[in-house]
Parts: structure tokens; sequence; C-alpha cells
């Protein structure tokens, strides 16, 4: 009984995913603002309700780069060069989607717990690499929060001469932040992995 | 750098620091330990009073916090030093990234000494004309001048308690004084 109460879960978690991400690409959606901003402000208000205001905080952070990112570079390209994409949506409505996207995941994750993974009709390898992929998503944020901080406190040459250049020093330093990241993940997860290993071992 | 006489506080809203005498940080060929009891606040002291007015004063120090794994893999992609060298031996790690940014002469470790031996860190330190650096360690104090003489003119401890008997609106307030520990 456990195992088909945690399969439906699954299921339906995953379709309110996989159908969020489809509302973002209908005509209703793309045209209407207000519905855009109605919907992230409830996403995030239920966020802070079920996560706590730490996680969405670290939510943000972890989003905002993407976003400003998107924004500059996408008008840049819309209004520059006038150069429209397949969504034919401004670039302030892929960045909404994007913040809506982080938070629709990080909300049905939050609701799927480690149990209910161990519920899950799968084989004990596939489960394993479930709990590693949820306990890894769990972790990289704060830690991509705290890379962000260490990197902001290495300090620019003296030489710097104004904000331009300031900002180039700046930015070429957050471009090391992603391969960082996946590097600590990935040795994060080796090292979960044989955690796991480690005590299935013990049980047998 | 000076951090003067008074009350700091943090951004945990029960604990504020409280400084007896004006500090003076950082000056040539100094070094400062840290100590403190556990969990007093001495890493939040550095995070968020000594790194911030380093940085408002654009003095280029470099932090090395007690999430060093964190750190490792950024100091690697910014320093282009590989990985399996950094994980055999912190201090190769330390001395690239020095190496790059040569204009740094002032570090802040968060007790580093738990993961490269002394040996190593004062030659590294040396080598690349580190003019002050600031230790959180809890290597005893008898044993501070025996490691670090060679290396710094001057060595001072920064003494970190609890003061029980100063309460300012139910904070707890942590006092912070500074004794000289030897001087050539």
């Amino acid at each position: 009984m456990r195992d088909i109460m945690a399969t439906i879960k699954l299921i339906t978690l995953l379709l309110t995913v996989v159908a969020f991400i489809y509302t973002q690409y209908t005509d209703i959606w793309t045209i209407n603002f207000t519905l855009q901003i109605t919907v992230t402000t409830i996403l995030i208000a239920l966020n802070i309700l079920l996560n706590g205001r730490k996680n969405t905080a670290n939510n943000i952070l972890f989003a905002a780069p993407f976003v400003i990112f998107g924004v500059v570079i996408g008008s840049f390209l819309k209004y520059a060069f006038d150069y429209t994409n397949d969504l034919q949506a401004s670039p302030l409505t892929i960045a909404i989607n994007f913040i809506d996207t982080v938070f629709i995941i990080n909300i049905c994750l939050s609701r799927f717990t480690y149990i209910d993974v161990l519920n899950l009709p799968f084989s004990k390898d596939f489960k394993n690499h479930i709990i590693i992929t949820r306990s890894l998503y769990e972790k990289a944020i704060p830690i991509f929060t705290r890379m962000r901080w260490h990197s902001d406190q290495l300090p620019p040459p003296p030489d710097i001469i104004g904000y331009f250049q300031y900002k180039i020093f700046r930015a070429s330093i957050y471009c090391k932040l992603i391969p960082a990241l996946f590097l600590h993940i990935y040795n994060e997860a080796v090292q979960i992995e044989n955690i796991i290993e480690n005590r299935r071992r013990h049980f047998k | 750098m000076i951090i003067k006489r008074g009350n700091y506080k943090s951004i945990n809203p029960d604990i504020s620091y409280y400084i007896n005498d004006d500090l003076h940080l950082f000056a040539d060929e100094h070094i400062y330990f840290l100590d403190g009891n556990n969990g007093i606040g001495k890493t939040t002291f550095i995070e968020q009073i000594v790194l911030p007015l380093l940085k408002k004063q654009k003095l280029p120090a470099l932090f090395v916090g007690q999430d060093y794994e964190l750190q490792l893999y950024l100091m690697c992609a910014t320093s282009l030093c590989p990985v399996h060298i950094a994980l055999e031996n912190p201090s190769n790690l330390l001395q690239s990234l020095l190496r790059k940014y040569n204009y740094i002469k002032i570090i802040i470790f968060d007790e580093f000494d738990k993961r490269c031996e002394i040996k190593n860190l004062n030659n590294v330190l040396d080598k690349h004309n580190i003019s002050s650096i600031l230790v959180i360690t809890h290597i005893p104090s008898h044993h501070r001048k025996d490691y670090f003489s060679e290396t710094f003119k001057t060595g001072c401890t920064l003494h970190m308690n609890n003061n029980n008997s100063t309460e300012v609106c139910n904070n707890r307030v942590i006092e912070l004084s500074c004794e000289i520990l030897w001087q050539q």
C-alpha cells in the first residue's frame, strides 16, 4: 500500500511540475503580466510557509544572477537587433518563468520526503540515485550562496580604476562559480554514494 | 586599520561586541591570534565586522574560512591550481593563489592550522611577503611564539570574553581585548 501511495505522490508532483511548465508556453500566460506576477507572489509566499524564509532567500539569491543576466542580454537582443525567440515572450516574462520554475520544483521536492523515496517500488540502485539527487539539490542552493559570498571576499587589484573595471573583475570571478559548484557537488555525490554503499554493506 | 572603541552590533540580534580600547589591526609584520571559547562568535566577528571594514578601507585581504572545502574549488578555478595538488597540501593552493593575487598583503585564517602544517604555512607566508595575518586558532598560547616568531616580529592575542555583567538591552556582550605576546 505504501509503495502505491508513494508512486501516486511522485506522479502527482511530476505532473504538477510538467503542467506548470506547459502553462508557461500558453498564450494566456505569455500576454498576462498580472497573472505572472500573482503566481510568482503566491509561489514565493507558499515557499516561505512550507520551507521557511531562509530557504526562500537562498532560492532568490540563486536565481538572481541568471535572471539579471537573462533580462539584460534578452532586452539587448530584443530591442537592439529586434531578435525574437520561439516563445515570443519578453525577457522579463522568461525571467519570471525561471523564478517560478525554481520555486515550483523546490516546493514539490520538499513535499516528497526521503521516506517516500524508500517506499517507491524501484530497485535499490535507482532509489540510491534518487536520494543522492534530492540531497544534492537541497545542498546546492545554500552552497552556491556561500560560495558567492566567498567570491565576493576576493579583493580586486589596487590598480583597478572605475566602476566598470571593478564589475569586469567581479564577473570574471562569478564565471568560475558554476564550475566550482559543479566540482564540489560532484565530490559530494561521490562521498554520499560511498556512505550509502557502506551502510548497505553493513546491513547485509 | 583601527577598530574604534565601542559597541558593534552583529547580524545576530542577540550578540554585540564591545571593544575596550581602540584596536590597531594588521600592522606590518604582526600576527594576531583571535581566541575565545567555542561558539562565542569569533567567526561572526571576522565575517561581519573585520571583513566589511577591510573592504571599506580597500585593504586587499584574503579570507580562508572554516568551510575551506567550499572555497577549495573556487580557489582552484581562480588560481588555476590543479585540484589534486590542492587536496594534497592546502599550502600549495594558498601559494598559487598568492602568486596570482600578488597584491594581497593581509590574510585571515579561520582555524586553517587544522588543515595545513604550520611549517608549510610559514614558508608560504615568508615567500609572498605577507605583512600581517589574523588567525582564529586554538593553538595553546605558549606554542604560538615558537611557531611564528621567526616569520613575524610581533605577536598579539585578541581575547574574546563573554561579559555576563554587562548586558545591553538583553544582548550578550562580547568583550575584546588585546595582549602582546612577543615583540622583537
